[in-house]
């Protein structure tokens, strides 16, 4: 059947959910919010760069300061040998299925709406990153997605049995790639949407994006890639 | 689904453009793209679009499947115990939209026989254009749900 996925972002100091258009890294020396489409020039190396999401035609919010954000304990760590803690709402994208079923998950970056080539010197470069989980829930309570969805921060581990894929951190996204035997995506797994009152909640993704090596060898420019989330349905 | 393609440019009623930066991709229409399937009967039913086909709604027990693309192209597929046709396609989080190909499973025996059915084209990636189709075998799952349809 058709299926029908929403993408989504918490917004914390004024707390609410907006439908995501787009992620930005761009300064921080900016109010949040501010309006949708600004950009600040910024000398790669010279700051570390800010991650914001944003929406179609209003406002972006800063999501969070820094590209490099290993010792936060809710926060996905960038250092692969550290002892990751897991997943927060205030700084990651939630896709939702809210209707439907979808096969062969996979979540990847491409160089631009054409979802087509990697010829983009971020995604080329390996400098596009992203830790993810997708989960459900069917533990005695709704709690736990709650917490996830719509409030706080847990740790994806922690709802096995209900993960269907094991959740993976600090990955590069490129494309379809596969590099001597290293999946350049995350995938693939299957996402159902199951009613909250049937005691089994979901199925969820999480994803916190992020750029590595933002040094002062990036040449100046802009630098756009769409991160995308590639399914089939019936 | 969300009908919108906001990344698509110059839709006409048998394609339509998607420019990047390097590459420009062209699409078919995926308001018409559609099955049909045909019973013993005579009753014929048509699929609606690539957003919502359909599938899920039709009875068992027809005896033809074939596809239509937004391009005219129509193409058959053989006789199998049953199938289960998939949409490939991407989401971006920016709602850009790009319908890859329609994977038909075809139930055999002792395997899945594959048949993907091309639904863009690009000019990096010229192997391939719109209305190929590419064979390919699968294992047989462990589970067939209740998409799978078969044929009388």
């Amino acid at each position: 059947m058709a299926v029908t996925i929403s993408t989504s972002f918490y917004e914390y100091d004024t707390p609410d959910w907006h439908d995501l258009s787009t992620v930005v890294f761009t300064s921080p020396n900016m109010v949040s919010p501010n309006t949708a489409g600004t950009r600040s020039h910024i000398l790669p190396g010279e700051l570390p760069l800010a991650t914001w999401y944003e929406i179609v035609g209003e406002n972006m919010w800063r999501i969070y300061n820094r590209q490099i954000a290993s010792i936060e304990s809710f926060y996905p760590a960038v250092d692969p040998a550290t002892t990751v803690s897991g997943f927060d709402i205030r700084n990651s994208i939630v896709f939702e299925v809210t209707n439907g079923e979808n096969y062969d998950n996979r979540l990847t970056a491409w160089d631009s709406v054409t979802h087509s080539s990697t010829n983009n010197y971020l995604i080329s470069t390996d400098r596009v990153k992203a830790s993810c989980a997708n989960y459900s829930w069917s533990g005695g309570t709704e709690d736990a997605p709650v917490t996830v969805k719509y409030g706080g921060s847990v740790d994806p581990e922690t709802l096995e049995p209900e993960n269907p894929f094991a959740p993976q951190y600090n990955i590069t996204l490129k494309g379809n790639t596969t590099i001597s035997g290293v999946e350049q995506y995350y995938g693939d797994w299957d996402m159902i949407y199951s009613l909250p009152t049937s005691g089994r909640q979901g199925d969820y993704l999480i994803v916190r994006p992020w750029l590595d090596n933002i040094t002062a060898s990036v040449p100046y420019g802009v630098h756009d890639f769409v991160i995308t989330l590639h399914y089939s349905y019936t | 689904m969300d009908k919108q393609l906001p990344n698509f440019k110059h839709m006409t009623g048998q394609d339509g453009k998607v420019y990047g930066i390097y590459d420009t991709v062209t699409s078919v229409n995926p308001y018409n793209c559609y099955f049909i399937v045909k019973y013993p009967d005579g009753r014929v039913i048509k699929g609606n679009n690539l957003f919502d086909t359909g599938w899920d709604d039709i009875p068992n027990g027809f005896t033809e499947l074939s596809y239509v693309l937004s391009t005219g192209k129509i193409i058959p597929i053989p006789k199998f115990k049953a199938y289960l046709p998939l949409i490939e396609c991407s989401l971006g989080v920016d709602g850009s939209r790009i319908f890859h190909s329609i994977n038909v499973k075809c139930l055999e025996p002792n395997s899945l026989q594959v048949w993907k059915i091309i639904l863009k084209q690009d000019n990096l990636n010229t192997r391939f254009k719109i209305g190929d189709v590419i064979l390919g075998r699968e294992p047989l799952p462990k589970h067939l749900n209740k998409s799978w349809k078969y044929t009388s």
